[in-house]
């Protein structure tokens, strides 16, 4: 009998070792606050009769920056459909003043979010509409890094390929492919998670734009983001470049 | 012969020990002690203007003030930059002429992270009231990396925004039918991604 109950209290001790080794282990990377700039150059193609003469519009260049997305977004009754339909309630109709992009890195999830606690993914959401997302390629990934043998405390950088989309569903879309520069630094570890901090910078060019469906054929389009942002990680999954790979 | 060798021995030696401390109290007096620089220096704000308004002052050398500050550690350091950083974020995101100001003052900052971060959030502001200092800046800096990001960031600003076009106008069949093709190859791209992730992820 006695045998058997310290057999049993082995096998949960054992157990629970286990769970707690599972939980440490759990993904996390650094959400990554983005501040997102661009420009489109379009034509909109409507030609004009001037005498003998026929010829198309110039060439129009706009910009844009995190809150001028968000403005679109706002302007868009799908996204404000998504959003009622996201939180229930026709309150909430537009994206709060005062937000910003930040970066899901793991997911390649862009999210609006503020301090306040409005948070809406613009890819992941329960509407079934795709308003942007930001992916990186495993397959461009190259870096350097390195680590204290002692401490695990280090740095590395990274270069990556990434593909930005935005759509507004109300005539505006970008898409851009383009390259990214990670920066990692990790703090000294502490029971097998460390502080890491990740800064990204990245720009791309056009594969596909328009400003309000007006353009015929793919549009010119520049992208670049920059951002960083800290979280506590695993330090097995530091480096990212060896552990991704 | 032997007292006469020792006492002479010994006024030689406390002769040259005089010598050596004379020499040392003068060499110090002669040179001035070591400035210290400042880590992280509030630059002066930008104003810009195309008015001359005074002729170049007669060249007078004035030494600069010596600056006593605390050295950082390079910890110490980028958490100032962090720091401020933070901050250029949230102005950025502010539309009020005090948050405009302090982006711009740090344009000119003396710490290059500070200065990259702020041309940024001049961008993220998106006033065209920051183009006459952008281009203020572009004329501080020799580096013309630095140069090019200062200029492009006025350029940016000068252009109309993707919010101000936003007159939706129909889309054609063709356009529709390149949509619908371009969402099947983004599906079948996030389909790809998902597997290459769980491949990569999962240990051996």
């Amino acid at each position: 009998m006695k045998l058997t109950k310290i057999l049993l209290s082995a096998a949960v001790a054992g157990a629970m070792a286990f769970a707690a080794s599972n939980a440490s282990a759990v993904t996390t990377f650094p959400m990554v606050k983005l501040s997102l700039s661009g420009s489109l150059t379009f034509s909109t193609e409507t030609a004009t009769t001037n005498g003998t003469a026929i010829k198309s519009s110039s060439l129009k260049t706009v910009s844009f920056n995190s809150q001028k997305l968000i403005d679109r977004l706002n302007a868009s009754p799908t996204f404000v459909a998504a959003l009622t339909n996201q939180f229930s309630s026709t309150l909430s109709n537009s994206v709060p003043k005062g937000s910003y992009f930040v970066w899901d890195f793991y997911n390649e999830e862009l999210i609006i979010t503020n301090k306040n606690g409005f948070s809406f993914t613009l890819d992941s959401n329960k509407s079934g509409d795709d308003f942007g997302y930001l992916d990186y390629f495993d397959d461009y990934l190259t870096g350097t890094w390195s680590k204290n043998g002692t401490t695990d405390a280090g740095s590395e950088d990274d270069l990556i390929g990434v593909y930005f989309y935005f759509n507004d569903n109300n005539g505006a879309e970008i898409e851009s492919y383009g390259q990214a520069t990670l920066h990692w630094t990790y703090a000294p570890m502490t029971a097998g998670s460390q502080k890491t901090t990740l800064s990204a910078s990245m720009s791309g060019d056009g594969y596909y734009a328009t400003a309000n469906n007006s353009n015929n054929n793919e549009a010119a389009s520049t992208f670049h983001a920059s951002g960083s942002g800290t979280a506590t990680d695993p330090v097995t999954q530091n480096p990212f470049y060896v552990w991704d790979y | 012969m032997r007292p006469k060798f020792i006492f002479a021995l010994i006024s030689s030696a406390a002769l040259i020990l005089g010598a050596a401390l004379f020499l040392k109290q003068h060499l110090q007096n002669a040179s001035a002690p070591p400035s210290i620089a400042a880590e992280i220096k509030s630059p002066a704000l930008v104003t810009a203007s195309n008015t001359v308004t005074s002729v170049a002052p007669a060249p007078t050398f004035i030494p600069p003030a010596p600056v006593v500050t605390n050295i950082l550690t390079p910890e110490q350091h980028q958490e100032v930059i962090d720091a401020e950083t933070d901050r250029l974020q949230e102005w950025s995101v502010n539309d009020d002429p005090a948050s405009l100001s302090n982006i711009l003052a740090d344009l000119t900052n003396s710490d290059k992270e500070i200065r990259v971060a702020a041309i940024e959030a001049a961008k993220q502001f998106g006033s065209a009231d920051a183009i006459p200092a952008l281009k203020a800046a572009a004329e501080t800096t020799d580096d013309v990396r630095e140069k090019i990001d200062y200029l492009e960031a006025a350029d940016f600003l000068s252009l109309p925004g993707i919010s101000d076009s936003n007159v939706q106008l129909p889309l054609t069949p063709e356009q529709i039918q390149a949509n619908a093709q371009r969402d099947a190859e983004r599906l079948a791209h996030d389909q790809d991604e998902v597997k290459h992730h769980i491949q990569d992820n999962n240990p051996p």
